[in-house]
C-alpha cells in the first residue's frame, strides 16, 4: 500500500513535471547548432550547376559542407557583388567576396546583390534596370514563427521563406499583395502565379525550394527585379552530412552512460535481494548465445525487412522523393520528422501537434486555399489511420527499430530486462495521457510539441539535417534507456501511436484468438511488448485485438498452440501460431 | 532389529517381496494388453528395474538425484544444476500400507505412499536422491513436505495459489531463485545462463518428442494402447530426460511404421475415453487397465503424472538469464491445471480441447480417496460436460485391490452407455 502511495506520488510529479517542462521546453538546451559564418567563405563556382534560365547570381553549399559559393555568369565580375547576411544583431554587409569575413551571430540567410544592369528582357526594344538577387537559407530554425526577412534598403525587393511551401513576398519593406509574379523553374520552366492578400505565392512545387527558382517581378515595367532563391540542401556524406549526426552522437553517449547508471543502480538497490547471489553471477557481456530457441519466421523476418526499408525510406530517402514530387504530399503517421522539419513536405504528425495550423489550413481564413492538397492529406492520413493502423507501429515505424534495435542489443549483451509487471503498467499509463494532452491540444497553449518530443532528433539527424534540441533530446535520452531495459517503452506511452490504434475496428489487419486452442500458458502476454494482458486470459471473445496492439506478431511467433493466435488480413488468414514450427526448434534434427 | 523408523528386517523383507509381486503383476498385464511395440520396451524395462528389480537409476552421466514431488518443479533448473530430477509420487499399495501408519486416515494414498517409501528404505530411486523438492501445492502434500523432511531433506517450495496477477509469477520466480543456490550446495555445481540453456533445451528435446508421439496418439484407431502410454509417461520419471527422449524418438519412428502398415490396437466402434482426475502413478495403473480391458481405448489422459507433465514447452522471450527464469517460473505456473489454484477453469478449456482433438467419446473422473481438490472440481466439469454432451463418471479409488471389482462393474457400464449413445446416434 505504501509503496503503491509513493508510485502515484511519482507519476503525478513526471506528469506534472512534462506539463510544466513542456512551456519552458527551449530553454533546456541539449544540442544547438552554433553557425560559424567564419567557416564559410566565398569563392567563385567551379561545378556546373543548372543556372535558372533569367538570373546571374545564385547560392550553393559544397560538399565540403563549410563554404558558401555563389557562382556568377562570365560577363559578371565577382568584386562587383555584395552580399548581406542576416545576423543575430541585424544584417550586414560584405562586399568583395572573401576579403571580409561575415560575423559569427549570422543566422544563415544571406542574399547576395548585383548591380544593376540594363537588359532588354522583354525584347521590346526598350533595355529594362535589372536588379539581380540571389537568397539562400541556410539551415532554417525549424518552425521560427517570424520569418526570416532583411526589409534593408538595398534590397527592396525581397522573398521570404514562410511556412511550408509558401513563399511571401516583400517589395518596398511592404507585403507584396495581388502582384503578378514571373517564376522560373529550377527546370526552365516558367510559370505566372499571383501573389494573395497576404504577400504570399501559393503552390510552388517543393522541388522549386529545394533546387532554386527565379521570381521576377516589375512594379511599372521599366524596373525589373529577379530573385534567384533555394532552401538549402546538402549532398549525402558531406561534411554538413555528418555533422547533423552530432546531437545523435551526444545523445547516445547520455544514453550510454544512462544504461550503466541504471545497471549499476539496479545491482545496488538489489544486494539484500535474497536472489542478487544469483544476479551477479549472471555473465554479462558478449558471448554466443547458447539458447537454440530460434525458429525462422518469415513473418517476423518481413516485419524486420520492413522496419529497416521505413527507416532508411522516412531518413535517407526523405530527400529523393520529396524532390521527385510523387509521394511528398502522402500523409503516413509515423514520426519521420525529415519530411516535416524543413517544413517542405507534409506529415500528420505535424499538423496533429499543431492542430490551429491544421484548422487554419482549411479554416475560414483561407477557404480557397489548396483544396487538392486538403483532400489528399485527409485521404491518406484517415487511409492510414483506419484501415493500417498500428500496423504502422509494428512495421514502418523509425522510432520501433531504434528501440527494437537498443532491445536485442541488451539481450546480445545478456542484461536483463526491467520487466513491466501490470502494476507498473498501470503506473506508465498516465503518462501516456500527458502526451497526448501535449500532443493535441498543446499548440493551443502557444507551445511547441517538436521542442519536447523524444523522437525529433533522430530520423531528422540521420537524414542530413540540422536540428537542435531541447527538452526533447533530454527526453531522447531517456527513451534510449528505457528501450534498452523495457522493448517499446516509448510505444507504451506514444501519443501518436494510441490515436492511431482507436480505429481498431476498421483495421484491415486484425489480431485473432482461437480460445478453444488456448492453455493459457502466457507465453504470449510475456512477449508482448505492450503488455496487453487480455490477450492470454481472453477465453470467449475472438477479437483480441486492443488500442495497443501494434501487430509486431511476437505473440503468435511465441505461441505453442496450433491456430491460437492468427493474424489476419481482410478476413484472410496471414500467420498463425503453430505447434509444429514451435516444437521444431527443439527437435535433435535442427541442431545436428 | 528395528531402525530409527521403528521397522524391522522382516517388516522390510515383506515390504520387498509383496510390492515387487504386485509391480511385476501390473506390468505383465499392461504388457499383455496389446502388442507391445519394441522401442516401448525400454520404457518397461525402467519400472522393473525401478520397482521389482529395486536397482538405482540408470544415468547417462554421472548426476545425483533430486527427488521432486509435483509437476511445478523445474526439470530444466535441476538439469541445469548439474542434477537429475526424480519423481517420486508412487503408487505402490504396500508403501502406501506403511504410510498408513504415520499419516491420518483421511489423507490420500499418494501421500501416504511416499511417506512409506521414506520410512520403509527399501526403494533405490527414492533413497539415493540427495533432496527433495516438495511444491507446497495441495493440504496433503503441504504436511508432507514438513513431515517427511525427518527421513529426507526437503525444500519446501512454495506455489502461489492464484496465478493470473504478475505479482504471483513474481512470488514464484524468487522461490526458484531461492531454490537454486540450494541445488548448487548439493550438486556443487554452477547454474549459469549456458547449464541453464542447456537444460531447456534437454528438457525441450523430450517435450518435442511428446509433441510428435502425440500426433500418433491423436488417430483414430489406437496405435498403441493408453495403458502402455502412461506407463512410458509413469518411466519419465525414473529416466534422464535426454535417454527417455531417445527412447520416444524410436517409438516414434515405430508408430509411423505401424500406421503406415495399419497395425492398429484398438477396432472401430470402441469407445474413446479421456481420464482425468487425481495422477495415476505406477503401479496404481488399475483404472487404465479396467478400462482397456472392458473394451474402451484410453485415448487420452489429463493427469499430472501422464501428458501434463510433459504438454506446455517453454517459450524463451529473452535471451539473458533473468529472462530464461521468469520462462520457467511462467511455464511452470500459468498453464498448469492442477486444482490447487484458486481459478482453474483453464482445466475444463484444456480437457474441451483434448475432446476435441482426440475424439473423446466420455470421460472418466479419477478421484483417489481423499484427494479433495480433484474431488472439488468434478462440479464444474460435470456441468461442462453436459452442456457439450460428452458422459462423464466419477470413479474413486484407493491405493488397494479391494475395490477393483466394483470399479471394474462402474467403467463396464459406462462403456456400455458409450456404445449405447452411439448407436442411438447412428439409428
Amino acid at each position: 500500500m505504501k509503496g503503491r502511495k509513493i508510485g502515484t506520488a511519482i507519476v503525478c510529479a513526471v506528469c506534472v513535471f512534462l506539463i510544466v517542462s513542456a512551456f519552458f521546453a527551449k530553454d533546456f538546451v541539449l544540442y544547438d547548432y552554433h553557425m560559424n559564418v567564419s567557416d564559410y567563405h566565398y569563392a567563385k563556382t567551379e561545378e556546373e550547376k543548372p543556372l535558372s534560365a533569367d538570373t546571374s547570381v545564385w547560392f550553393s553549399y559544397g560538399d565540403a559542407g563549410k563554404a558558401v559559393y555563389y557562382g556568377v555568369s562570365d560577363e559578371i565580375r565577382e568584386e562587383n557583388m555584395t552580399v548581406y547576411a542576416l545576423t543575430q544583431t541585424g544584417e550586414m554587409s560584405v562586399t568583395n567576396g572573401n576579403e571580409n569575413p561575415i560575423r559569427q551571430d549570422s543566422l544563415g540567410h544571406f542574399i547576395a546583390t548585383l548591380p544593376m544592369t540594363e537588359v532588354d528582357i522583354d525584347s521590346d526594344g526598350e533595355a529594362e534596370k535589372v536588379y539581380d538577387y540571389a537568397r539562400a537559407d541556410l539551415g532554417l530554425n525549424a518552425f521560427n514563427p517570424a520569418p526570416q526577412r532583411f526589409l534593408a534598403e538595398e534590397i527592396p525587393f525581397e522573398l521570404v521563406f514562410a511556412e511550408r511551401k509558401y513563399i511571401m513576398v516583400y517589395y518596398g519593406n511592404e507585403i507584396l499583395k495581388d502582384a503578378e509574379i514571373f517564376v522560373t523553374s529550377y527546370n526552365g520552366e516558367r510559370k505566372k502565379y499571383q501573389t494573395d492578400e497576404h504577400g504570399w505565392i501559393q503552390g510552388l512545387p517543393n522541388r522549386d525550394i529545394r533546387e532554386g527558382f527565379t521570381a521576377v517581378y516589375s512594379p511599372d515595367g521599366e524596373v525589373v527585379y529577379r530573385m534567384h532563391y533555394a532552401l538549402e540542401d546538402y549532398p549525402y556524406f558531406s561534411v554538413h552530412f555528418w555533422k547533423a549526426h552530432l546531437p545523435l552522437v551526444v545523445i547516445f553517449a547520455l544514453a550510454g552512460i544512462g544504461i550503466v547508471a541504471v545497471y549499476r543502480i539496479r545491482n545496488r538497490m538489489e544486494k539484500h535481494n535474497p536472489a542478487y547471489k544469483v544476479y551477479s553471477r549472471e555473465r554479462v557481456g558478449i558471448y554466443p548465445g547458447t539458447l537454440h530457441q530460434k525458429t525462422t519466421s518469415k513473418f517476423l523476418f518481413v516485419r524486420w525487412l520492413c522496419l529497416f526499408a521505413g527507416m532508411f525510406l522516412w531518413t535517407y530517402a526523405g530527400k529523393l522523393i520529396h524532390q521527385g514530387q510523387a509521394l511528398n504530399e502522402i500523409s503516413i503517421p509515423v514520426f519521420s520528422c525529415p519530411f516535416n522539419l524543413d517544413q517542405v513536405a507534409e506529415v500528420p504528425c505535424y499538423y496533429l501537434s499543431h492542430l490551429p495550423a491544421l484548422f487554419g489550413r482549411f479554416g475560414a481564413d483561407f477557404p480557397e486555399r489548396n483544396i487538392a492538397y486538403g483532400v489528399l492529406f485527409i485521404v491518406t492520413t484517415l487511409f492510414c489511420f483506419i484501415f493500417l493502423g498500428r500496423i504502422l507501429c509494428g512495421f514502418l515505424c523509425p522510432a520501433g527499430l531504434l528501440q527494437d534495435l537498443m532491445d536485442k542489443l541488451r539481450q546480445a549483451l545478456h542484461i536483463r530486462p526491467i520487466v513491466v509487471t501490470d502494476r507498473l503498467n498501470r503506473f506508465l499509463q498516465p503518462i501516456k495521457w500527458v502526451w497526448i494532452l501535449l500532443f493535441l491540444g498543446f499548440a493551443f497553449a502557444g507551445g511547441d510539441f517538436c521542442d519536447i518530443c523524444p523522437l525529433k532528433g533522430f530520423t531528422t539527424a540521420q537524414g542530413g539535417y540540422w536540428t537542435n534540441l531541447y527538452l526533447g533530446g533530454f527526453f531522447a535520452v531517456v527513451i534510449l534507456v528505457g528501450s534498452f531495459f523495457i522493448k517499446r517503452f516509448w510505444c507504451i506511452i506514444c501519443p501518436m501511436g494510441y490515436l492511431m490504434g482507436l480505429f481498431k475496428r476498421f483495421n484491415l489487419f486484425k489480431l485473432r484468438k482461437d480460445c478453444t486452442s488456448c492453455t493459457e500458458c502466457g507465453a504470449c502476454y510475456h512477449a508482448c511488448p505492450m503488455r496487453i494482458k487480455s490477450i492470454y486470459t481472453e477465453r470467449d471473445k475472438e477479437n483480441v485485438q486492443t488500442v495497443d496492439c501494434m501487430m509486431c506478431g511476437e505473440c503468435i511467433h511465441k505461441c505453442p498452440e496450433d491456430n491460437a493466435l492468427s493474424m489476419t488480413f481482410c478476413g484472410k488468414t496471414i500467420y498463425k501460431s503453430s505447434r509444429k514450427t514451435f516444437m521444431s526448434k527443439f527437435s535433435k534434427k535442427k541442431e545436428g | 532389529m528395528a531402525d530409527q523408523n521403528g521397522i524391522n528386517e522382516r517388516q522390510r523383507e515383506l515390504f520387498i517381496r509383496k510390492s515387487t509381486r504386485v509391480a511385476a503383476s501390473y506390468l505383465k498385464r499392461a504388457k499383455e494388453l496389446s502388442e507391445l511395440p519394441d522401442a516401448a520396451k525400454p520404457f518397461f524395462d525402467v519400472l522393473e528395474n525401478t520397482y521389482v528389480k529395486l536397482a538405482d537409476i540408470q544415468k547417462t552421466e554421472d548426476r545425483k538425484s533430486i527427488g521432486t514431488l509435483c509437476v511445478m518443479v523445474p526439470a530444466e533448473l535441476v538439469y541445469a544444476a548439474g542434477a537429475m530430477p526424480v519423481r517420486l509420487c508412487s503408487g505402490s499399495y504396500t508403501a502406501y500400507s506403511i504410510g498408513d501408519d504415520y499419516i491420518p486416515r483421511d489423507a490420500c494414498p499418494l501421500v501416504k505412499a511416499v511417506m512409506g517409501f521414506g520410512k520403509i528404505k527399501a526403494l533405490p530411486a527414492f533413497d539415493n536422491c540427495s533432496l527433495l523438492v516438495a511444491p507446497v501445492t495441495c493440504d496433503c502434500k503441504k504436511k508432507l513436505a514438513g513431515t517427511i523432511d525427518s527421513v529426507k531433506d526437503t525444500i519446501p517450495l512454495h506455489i502461489p495459489p492464484l496465478k493470473k496477477d504478475d505479482a504471483d509469477t513474481e512470488i514464484f520466480l524468487k522461490e526458484l531463485y531461492r531454490l537454486i543456490p540450494l541445488l548448487e550446495n548439493v550438486t556443487g555445481k554452477q547454474v549459469t545462463a549456458k547449464s541453464l540453456a542447456e537444460g531447456i533445451n534437454m528438457v525441450g528435446n523430450a517435450q518435442y518428442e511428446m509433441s510428435e508421439f502425440l500426433k500418433y496418439r491423436r488417430h483414430d484407431l489406437s496405435l498403441m494402447s493408453g495403458t502402455q502410454v502412461m506407463a512410458v509417461m509413469n518411466a519419465y520419471s525414473y529416466m534422464p530426460v535426454n535417454l527417455w527422449a531417445k527412447q520416444m524418438h524410436r517409438l516414434n519412428e515405430e508408430m509411423k511404421l505401424r500406421l503406415s502398415q495399419g497395425r492398429f490396437v484398438s477396432r472401430k466402434n470402441q469407445p474413446r475415453i479421456l481420464v482425468t482426475g487425481s495422477p495415476i502413478a505406477f503401479p496404481n495403473i488399475k483404472v487404465p487397465l479396467l478400462i482397456e480391458e472392458m473394451g474402451g481405448v484410453l485415448a487420452a489422459d489429463e493427469t499430472c503424472m501422464g501428458e501434463r507433465g510433459l504438454y506446455d514447452p517453454v517459450s524463451v522471450i529473452d535471451a539473458s538469464f533473468d529472462g530464461m527464469m521468469r520462462s520457467l517460473a511462467s511455464r511452470y505456473t500459468k498453464p498448469c491445471t492442477c486444482p490447487v489454484f484458486v481459478d482453474n477453469s483453464q482445466r475444463i478449456y484444456r480437457i474441451k480441447q483434448m475432446i476435441k482433438e482426440h475424439k473423446i467419446q466420455g470421460v472418466i473422473y479419477h478421484v483417489l480417496r481423499g484427494c479433495l481438490v480433484y474431488d472439488y472440481e468434478y462440479q464444474l466439469m460435470e456441468e461442462a460436460m453436459g452442456k457439450i454432451d460428452i458422459p462423464i463418471i466419477r470413479v474413486e479409488s484407493d491405493y488397494n485391490e479391494e475395490d477393483v471389482e466394483q470399479l471394474r462393474i462402474r467403467i463396464e457400464a459406462f462403456i456400455e452407455l458409450i456404445k449405447l449413445k452411439e448407436l442411438k446416434k447412428e439409428a
